[in-house]
């Protein structure tokens, strides 16, 4: 049991950006940390940094206080599940899982002992002298679990372990490799471009974008207080909706423009968020969860005035325990370089499509509302905006607006 | 029914299956047109290949001498096996075969080994490794035995600078089996590496890292992760150089101007120059057939356990 | 065609190709398809373009009556002889005229193969040839070829450097050529006082039946062909001589590789004293093509030429006797024109225009008395008294199995793998044991 430290890594391949750029982050003894984000954005090179699989091109890396930068993969003491699990394929999977035992020279009796524990743990009993080949998909990813767990490591990494399944096999999967390591308190690093995933597993989740790391924090924390337009878009599903609109005071509240439509935001937002002062009478970019709408209609008398707007339903789908409506306002998307990007990552919508609204001045939003809302697609309906969930953004370097205690709460997770 | 459990390599080997299933095979209608459909292929490959080798094996109880033939039962087989020149020829094509084919192998991995590691010029390097192999066995023999030449001959000056040798190469049939042996490794081991080469690219390297991960150093990798996923292309390339060597016969026949004697040139006396011992080098070339396909069923048995443990 | 001749055909095949999968094979040469008047004369390749000249010479006089035409066959002499058997025992008739070499007309007149030509070549007209040519054609009491032009082994000498060091004239017998040799060469700073040809193959067969002779042995009863007596006290004597060209010193043991080339080439180097070899190398010594490094103004002052020694001095030396020569194929369809073809390549013209453009020495002794002649091809006094002294290889229908085992036997002498006793004790055997073998009857 070790806790991960990197401290200022860096990992080039040479030509091109760097793959992995000053990473900082500190994995506590015995925590899951989650490392998601976007594809090519640097987590495998993170993790494969640690294993000892890739080298280290700047900066630290410490496991259990020692610095590993020099010492080989073998002599880490860490055990990896790979996203193709990298099962030996000549080998039964009883061999698969003894084989660093073997090599560690490990006791037979003990050997045999672990191997045939985590082969029960994981419902292998009856496939151990099987060859990996004659495995369902689902069984060689518990294969690849069982070699690691028997190892006993001081951490385990693992590179979207879980890609491979299918949608239930996954959920599954997640929930047991979740109580595997609850059970063995082992340090884990897990990687994955799901953030339902990271949102789910995680103790902690570290979100990285083109080899810099974003944000660290609990899966609340990254919901509720993304410290930038990239961590808000990337986390949270269907993905945050934005608007730009110019941020106005009327009767002492700020108001902000959706399609046209005054909606007045909630008081407590600008006591949480001072910073808001600053940007009086300009362009923000405003964040809507999906969730933080709701179909006026089926919510009695007690919303409050002013905060709700009308749209055309484009599109219901009803998933039972939510319906997610969508709808077009004429509400314009400032198109920043970061917000394209985000759409092309998040693999939201098409950006181009995006694009080509923000040009016509409208933008599509997702509402994602209670089963009892009966709206139809193609109907005029009336949305609740719970305005004390909004999210700030600053138009130019995206970073979120807080200047409160919100904004220390985001500012910790880095450690 | 299953047609892949029937091509169980387990159940192979038993005869009462085999007919069992073709009775069944030609119960079924289908299968009947099938076979009906394949039997004139079969026919044409049963004439063209069986019948020679049956004819030649016919041939090795006869007697013939110019223009007559008698029955002869086992008595070329006596003769060949009592000949000493027969004896000179197994030895000569047993020391040449296992030592080509071991050095080739050995010297083969390595090269596979290092190409595989990937670098610049990686695609030249291979090709430029292939000319040897390009060339007809007969040219590079005779090429090889003008440097193997006492006068002027490259070899022979360098063999006998780091003392290798005292005398001539070529008049030592010793020695020049030796250098039989290295033509032989300098022609065939690119060929080799490719072939191993092939095997090793296609395994994929995250075993490699997993194997790193799990503890094992360089040599263990090797022993534990390279050589099993290796193992069919091993088989391959050491029963192709195998069955090669074992029927050497121009490397013997223009760089030892026929003084050191292998199967093949020991067929080639009998049948294409001797008159009076036709018999005796159809004998042989039965010889040399009935042990190649014990050489192929040994490698093949081999890859065959392969096949079968992972199935 | 007895269907046993096409089973041993189809057979040899089968052997040869398909289970050794190597052996270097000649693919099928369909019949030349001839017309009426038309000849087909297989000979191997002719770099001179005499024949060629020739035969023209030939169409043209004969104006269209008839026509020969030249099938060029492997330069390869053994690669040849297996073709041309090949081609026979398919029954196919192929050509009409053989060019054949000397140690060939026994093996095939035994198959039945070659026209006996007694009839048509006479007693009267063999009377000016020397013997040894002519009983290479004899088969049974039939003679089956008509000598074309005749090799002799020859010892060339350096006679500059022989003067040098005050050797008056060449040696006569081997233990001098040696003394000599290797005195001339030690004192010369040459790597060999001899050079021949000692690699396992025919021309080792040659030097080793020249030791044989020598030695005043003989290898085949001269008066019972089916007699092999090679195992005497002289023929011994005669191949202790050969194991010492390299137990000497005189030669190192490269000698048991040489081939003719070989030995020349050292010769042209001018690093060695004495070489045994055929005719054709006298025009080599001056040719630069060779790459000799004599001066070709001076060379033939430097080196000459003289019969190849003996054990013992008086004896009657020997040369073993090469060249070629012509049959006819029995199954031709045109005898006739195939004598008048063969009638006309042994005319005095045509024999003087082979001996003066190709250096081919004429089978007839008054060419060598032909002071005319001799001016324009000085080789035919050179050559005389070797061409006069040869004897040929044992006569045989299975010379080919004993040309293997002397090969063999005589190669291992060299390089004294084995004794000269047990060299001849197992040739004796060997070769009577081949001797004794069955011998077709072409009647069946
Ligand atoms: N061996 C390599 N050589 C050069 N560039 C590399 C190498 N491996 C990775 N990269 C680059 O480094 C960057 C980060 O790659 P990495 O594999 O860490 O991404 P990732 O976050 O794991 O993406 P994914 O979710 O698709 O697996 C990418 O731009 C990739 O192209
Ligand atoms: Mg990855």
């Amino acid at each position: 049991m070790a806790e991960i430290e990197f401290e200022k890594v860096t990992k080039s391949f040479g030509e091109g950006a760097l793959a992995v750029d000053q990473l900082d982050l500190g994995i506590k003894d015995g925590e899951f940390m989650v490392l998601v984000g976007p594809s090519g954005c640097g987590k495998s090179t993170a993790l494969r940094m640690v294993a000892g699989l890739e080298a280290i091109s700047d900066g630290e890396i410490k496991i259990g206080g020692r610095v590993v930068n020099e010492v080989p993969p073998k002599d880490r003491d860490i055990a990896m599940v790979f996203q193709n699990y990298a099962l030996y394929p000549h080998m039964t999977v009883y061999d698969n899982m003894a084989f660093a035992l073997k090599l560690a020279k490990v006791d037979k009796g003990e050997m045999d002992k672990r191997v045939k524990e985590a082969a029960h743990v994981l419902g292998l009993d009856e496939f151990l002298g099987r060859k990996p080949r004659a495995l369902s998909g689902g069984q060689r990813q518990r294969v690849a679990m069982g070699r690691a767990i028997v190892r006993e490591p001081q951490a385990f990494l693992m590179d979207e372990p879980l890609s491979n399944l299918d949608a239930k096999l996954r959920v599954q999967m997640r929930s047991e490799i979740g109580r595997i390591q609850d059970d063995l308190e082992v340090t884990t690093i897990y990687v994955t471009h799901d953030q339902v995933e990271a949102m789910t597993m995680g103790d902690r989740v570290a979100v990285m974008r083109k080899g810099e790391l974003q944000q660290v924090g609990t899966p609340t924390e990254l919901f509720l207080t993304p410290v930038n337009l990239f961590t808000a878009g990337f986390i949270g599903s269907p993905s945050m909706n934005f608007l730009s609109s110019k941020l106005e005071r009327s009767n002492g509240n700020y108001q902000i423009d959706v399609g046209g439509q005054k909606v007045t935001i909630h008081e407590k937002v600008t006591k949480d968020r001072p910073e808001l002062e600053k940007y009086d009478g300009k362009e923000i970019i405003i964040g809507v969860r999906p969730q933080d709408f709701e179909d006026k209609s089926i919510m009695g008398d007690d919303a409050p005035e002013g905060s709700s707007v009308k749209a055309k339903v484009d599109l219901v789908e009803v998933l039972g325990t939510e319906t997610l409506v969508h709808f077009e306002l004429n509400a314009p998307m400032v198109m920043t370089e970061d917000m394209k990007e985000l759409q092309a990552d998040a693999g939201g919508q098409d950006p181009a499509t995006v694009e080509s609204r923000a040009e016509e001045g409208t933008n599509e939003f997702v509402a994602q509302l209670d089963p009892k809302s009966r709206i139809k697609r193609g109907e005029e309906v009336e949305l609740f905006i719970d305005t004390r969930q909004l999210h700030f953004f600053d138009i130019d370097n995206s970073q979120g607006i807080y200047g409160g205690d919100g904004d220390r709460a985001a500012g910790n997770g880095n450690r | 029914m299953s047609v892949a459990s029937d091509a169980r390599p387990g159940e192979r080997g038993s005869g009462d299956g085999f007919f069992a299933r073709l009775r069944g095979d030609f119960a079924n209608s289908e299968r009947r047109t099938g076979y009906t459909m394949v039997s004139p292929s079969l026919l044409l490959i049963l004439v063209i290949g069986a019948w020679p080798v049956i004819y030649a094996i016919w041939l090795s109880f006869q007697r013939v001498i110019a223009q007559e033939t008698s029955f002869a039962g086992l008595d070329n087989y006596a003769t060949m096996f009592s000949d000493p020149r027969f004896h000179s020829a197994v030895i000569n094509t047993s020391i040449f075969t296992v030592l080509s084919v071991a050095l080739e192998f050995v010297l083969g991995v390595g090269i596979a080994l290092a190409i595989n590691r990937g670098f610049r010029g990686q695609g030249a390097t291979r090709a430029i490794a292939l000319i040897p192999w390009a060339f007809p066995t007969v040219v590079s023999a005779i090429m090889w035995r003008l440097m193997y030449q006492q006068t002027g001959g490259i070899m022979q000056y360098i063999a006998e600078k780091i003392q290798l040798v005292s005398g001539p190469i070529l008049a030592s049939e010793q020695a020049t089996l030796f250098a039989a042996v290295f033509v032989d490794v300098w022609k065939t081991t690119p060929f080799v590496a490719l072939l191993l080469l092939a095997g090793l690219q296609v395994i994929p390297g995250d075993v490699y890292e997993a194997a790193r991960v799990d503890g094992a150093n360089a040599l263990q990798q090797f022993k534990s992760v390279t050589l099993p996923l290796l193992k069919p292309a091993i088989v391959v390339a050491l029963l192709f150089r195998t069955l090669d060597a074992w029927r050497v016969f121009d490397l013997f026949w223009a760089m030892s101007d026929r003084t050191v004697e292998s199967l093949s040139t020991y067929v080639f006396k009998g049948v294409r120059i001797s008159q009076t011992e036709f018999s005796l080098g159809d004998a042989a070339a039965v010889f040399i057939f009935v042990t190649s396909l014990v050489i192929a069923a040994f490698f093949i048995r081999g890859l065959g356990s392969q096949s079968a443990g992972e199935g | 065609m007895p269907r046993r001749d096409f089973l041993k055909a189809a057979g040899a095949g089968v052997a040869g190709t398909a289970l050794l999968g190597s052996t270097a094979c000649d693919g099928f040469t369909p019949a030349v398809e001839g017309t009426s008047n038309s000849l087909v004369f297989s000979f191997g390749p002719d770099d001179s373009g005499v024949v060629q000249a020739v035969i023209d010479m030939f169409n043209k006089k004969m104006g269209g009556k008839i026509t020969v035409e030249y099938r060029e066959m492997p330069a390869d002499t053994g690669q040849y002889f297996d073709k041309l058997r090949t081609e026979f025992q398919s029954g196919v008739v192929v050509n009409d005229v053989i060019g054949a070499d000397v140690i060939w007309p026994a093996q095939l007149a035994a198959n039945g193969w070659l026209e006996p030509l007694d009839e048509l070549f006479t007693e009267e007209m063999q009377s000016d040839y020397i013997s040894a040519p002519l009983d290479t054609g004899r088969y049974n009491d039939k003679i089956y070829s008509v000598p074309w032009y005749a090799d002799a082994g020859m010892l060339y000498y350096r006679k500059d450097l022989l003067d040098k060091n005050g050797i008056k004239s060449p040696p006569k017998t081997w233990e001098e050529l040696y003394d000599i040799g290797a005195k001339v060469a030690g004192a010369e700073g040459l790597g060999y006082g001899y050079v021949g040809q000692g690699a396992e193959y025919e021309g080792g067969v040659c030097n080793g039946c020249e030791f044989v002779w020598n030695g005043g042995g003989e290898i085949q009863d001269p008066k019972d062909l089916a007699k092999i007596v090679i195992d005497s006290p002289e023929a011994m004597a005669g191949l202790e001589a050969g194991q010492k060209v390299v137990s000497s010193g005189v030669a190192p043991v490269a000698f048991a590789t040489f081939k003719e080339l070989e030995s020349l080439t050292v010769f042209l180097n001018q690093d060695a004293v004495f070489m045994r070899n055929w005719p054709f190398a006298y025009g080599g010594l001056a040719d630069p093509a060779l790459g000799t490094t004599f001066d070709p103004k001076k060379v033939y002052e430097q080196v000459l030429v003289t019969t190849l020694p003996v054990t013992e001095a008086g004896q009657e030396n020997f040369a073993c006797l090469g060249g070629w020569t012509f049959a006819i194929n029995a199954l031709s369809s045109k005898k006739e024109q195939a004598w008048e073809f063969i009638k006309f390549m042994i005319t005095p013209e045509i024999r003087e225009t082979f001996t003066i453009d190709r250096a081919a020495m004429p089978p007839e002794r008054s060419f060598y008395e032909d002071k005319k002649l001799i001016k324009e091809q000085p080789l035919l006094e050179v050559a005389k008294d070797a061409i006069a002294s040869t004897k040929p290889r044992p006569i045989h229908p299975y010379y080919s199995d004993m040309s293997l085992r002397m090969a063999e036997s005589f190669n291992e002498n060299i390089k004294s793998e084995i004794s000269p006793q047990q060299a001849i004790s197992t040739l004796q055997t060997q070769m009577q044991r081949i001797a004794d073998t069955n011998v077709p009857n072409p009647n069946i």
